[in-house]
């Protein structure tokens, strides 16, 4: 088997000026990639540190409001049960409510019964909320245990 | 029913030992229902009216299966407690006309027969999360005195304890509970009904007496003469045969003769030398006592109507006497004369004892049948039967001397209970003993039918007064709980201390009879130290269970 050199000489013989060229600077290119790998930096051993100290998770969140307005440009999350927040307290008549939720809901007169009809557990039949514009949302919900007609 | 799966309680089964097994062989822990011991099995039905209909696929029934879980659309209270919690003593389920439910508790429970007012409260039930609405209603008492009157207890001693409950709540079965007399349990005296209408807050309740004490003690017929025992007076007498000529009829003074003394019976005292008394030969002498419709228990149908559990005891005495018959061998004198100074001596030598031997053979048969019965159909009866054979002797005995007479009597008896064993006995009552047959007529068994103990008795053998027992026999009628009822043999023979109790196969329920598993104890005569079954059924599934330790079905 020719030696790489040999085979590259023949090579350029059979171009022109030009693919030499082009053919010289590939190949330099190539030599380069070729060359013996770099040695990375070494890191320097650290000593242990022990347990991380436990404290309070935080994130950030980078929400945008929603440019919706008014019904038919979508519902801008979150959902806050309530059509309007609640009274502030009496203790704290100027506190901000705005995000407190405030019970806002109607539910199926027979609630979803245990199969022995002894216990009953609540059954949502609406639920009115409001979006992060403040927004009136509606959910209705199907009556899980419905009267089957006689 | 949308395809919401189904919620609740779908563990059911036998709780005992603390312990439910469920269908599949699996156990959970559950609290054990208490109270007086034949409470700790009562089980009342709840049937909400509009309970979901569960459908499952085939595959979610053979998971349930595998799991041991059933979804029902009934519920069981057991004891005082549902689905294994506690609910209070006295307590049930009120399905208000608005289908909404209502724990009701009344202090009714455990009251005495001199109460005069009962507090009933409603609470709701059933909701989840929040304090339940409560209504309170204080309900007059009617006064019942007279029951306790009845069966002569202290209105203080009688226990009003719940009985049974209505499915949907609009009422419950009171009884009034007393210990009597050799009662293994308490005796039910008479019966309460707590009544329910309208809604909570508006609730109309009511509490009457339902059964009184004579209505709950039934009723007697007396078809034949319990009381008495045909009988004859006979006497032993005595007749002189001479043969040959008196005395004066030997001017030779030589030569001699006898004078025969023969012994018979004759209903002439005259010349008479024993009374004897035995019993007619003229067929069999019948007498049947009847008592019916002893309530014993009073329970609500699934439909909510009110049945009674009754006892009948069916008592039947056969007494059939054979001819009395007497074999006797003479007194002889033999009459010798002899001259002597001037005079004609005469020497009066007995050539033979005299000896009368009378008999009486007789046949016994004591049956004592008690038939129990819910809503007017049999479930379940019990039959103990006595048959003694009899063979009395009566023997007089005129000494060689010629003077004391003696008489002996002797009954030699074979007897056989059924179910039960066979023996035999004698005895031996001693001189002046004249009475044949009759003494074998046992007093005790036709008056221990009024003391609410419901036995039949049935003795081996017992001497002419009936004190000494030789043996004996009881089958008394057990309500395990207020829905199961069975028997125990009680048995001791001769020579044991302890009694034998054979809690007996069958037994009865609402659905009708059953076989449970026979049990077998031995106790002294001390009741207290009696170890006595528990038992309970369930109306759901039918099933009934007996056993020494608490059980109740949920």
């Amino acid at each position: 088997m020719a030696a790489p050199t040999e085979r590259t000489a023949r090579m350029r013989g059979n171009l022109t000026s030009r693919e030499q060229r082009l053919t010289e600077s590939l190949i330099t290119g190539l030599q380069e990639l070729a060359e013996p790998e770099r040695q990375p930096p070494k890191l320097s051993r650290s000593e242990p540190r022990g347990a991380i100290p436990s404290g309070r998770g935080y994130a950030e969140s980078n929400y945008q409001p929603g440019t919706a307005t008014s019904t038919g440009g979508g519902i801008a999350s979150p959902l806050i049960e309530g059509e309007v927040p609640p009274p502030a307290p009496d203790s704290n008549p100027t506190q901000d409510m705005t995000a407190e939720p405030n019970l806002d809901r109607l539910y199926w007169p027979q609630g979803l019964k245990s199969s022995d009809g002894l216990f009953v557990l609540p059954s949502i039949k609406e639920l009115v909320m409001r979006d992060a514009n403040g927004a009136k949302v509606v959910i209705l919900l199907a009556d899980p245990d419905p009267e089957v007609a006689p | 029913m949308s395809n919401v799966p189904p919620w609740g309680c779908p563990y059911h089964g036998l709780i005992q030992d603390n312990q439910l097994t469920l269908p599949n062989g699996d156990t959970l822990p559950c609290r054990q229902p208490n109270g007086f011991s034949f409470e700790r099995g009562h089980t009342h039905l709840v049937q909400v009216p509009d309970a979901p209909e569960t459908t499952r696929t085939i595959d979610e029934l053979a998971e349930d299966t595998a799991s041991g879980r059933q979804w029902l659309d009934q519920a069981l209270i057991s004891g005082n407690q549902i689905h294994g919690v506690y609910i209070g003593n006295g307590a049930m389920i009120y399905i208000a006309p608005d289908g909404s439910r209502w724990l009701v508790n009344a202090s009714l429970h455990g009251s005495n027969a001199g109460t005069t007012a009962s507090t009933v409260t409603l609470r709701r039930f059933g909701i989840i999360g929040g304090e339940p609405e409560e209504y309170t209603y204080a309900v007059p008492v009617p006064d019942l005195s007279a029951e306790s009157a009845y069966h002569g207890v202290q209105p203080s001693v009688v226990q009003v304890r719940m009985f049974h409950a209505h499915p949907q709540g609009k009422a419950a079965v009171f009884g009034l509970f007393a210990k009597l007399v050799n009662y293994i349990e308490y005796a039910a005296l008479a019966w309460l009904e707590l009544s329910l209408s309208g809604p909570a807050d508006d609730c109309l309740i009511g509490i009457a007496l339902i059964r009184d004490a004579a209505t709950t003690d039934g009723v007697l017929a007396e078809l034949d003469d319990f009381g008495s025992v045909s009988q004859f007076t006979r006497w032993l007498v005595a007749d002189s045969v001479e043969t040959g000529s008196p005395a004066s009829a030997y001017p030779a003074c030589s030569d001699s003769y006898r004078r025969d003394i023969t012994y018979s019976i004759s209903s002439d005292s005259a010349g008479s030398i024993q009374q004897i008394s035995g019993i007619l030969t003229s067929g069999a002498q019948v007498a049947r006592r009847v008592q019916q419709g002893i309530i014993i228990g009073l329970l609500y149908t699934e439909m909510g109507t009110l049945q009674e559990v009754t006892v009948e005891a069916q008592l039947e005495r056969v007494i059939t006497g054979g001819a009395l018959t007497i074999t006797s061998t003479p007194y002889v004198l033999a009459y010798n004369f002899t001259p002597g100074d001037g005079v004609c001596v005469q020497q009066i030598t007995q050539e033979q004892n005299g000896e009368a031997t009378v008999q009486q053979s007789g046949t016994f048969e004591y049956t004592t049948t008690l038939v129990v019965r819910y809503g007017g159909q049999e479930i379940t009866r019990q039959s103990l039967k006595d048959i003694t054979n009899s063979t009395s002797t009566f023997n007089y005995t005129r000494s060689a001397s010629g003077e004391p007479t003696v008489a002996l009597g002797s009954r030699t008896s074979s007897h056989q209970s059924i179910p039960g064993a066979s023996g035999t006995s004698s005895i031996e009552p001693g001189p002046g003993w004249s009475s044949l047959i009759s003494g074998s007529v046992r007093g005790g068994m036709d008056s221990r039918i009024y003391a609410l103990e419901i036995s039949a008795i049935a003795f081996w053998a017992s001497s002419s007064n009936g004190e000494v027992v030789q043996g004996g026999q009881t089958i008394r009628l057990i309500r395990l709980s207020n829905g199961l009822y069975s028997f125990v043999m009680i048995r001791r023979a001769v020579g044991e201390f302890l009694s034998r109790y054979t809690y007996l196969a069958d037994a009865g329920t609402p659905s009708g009879p059953v076989v449970l598993e026979e049990l077998t104890t031995f106790s002294s005569s001390s009741q207290s130290t009696n170890p006595v079954p528990h038992g309970s059924y369930n109306p759901i599934t039918g099933q009934a269970v007996r056993a020494f330790n608490p059980v109740c079905w949920t």
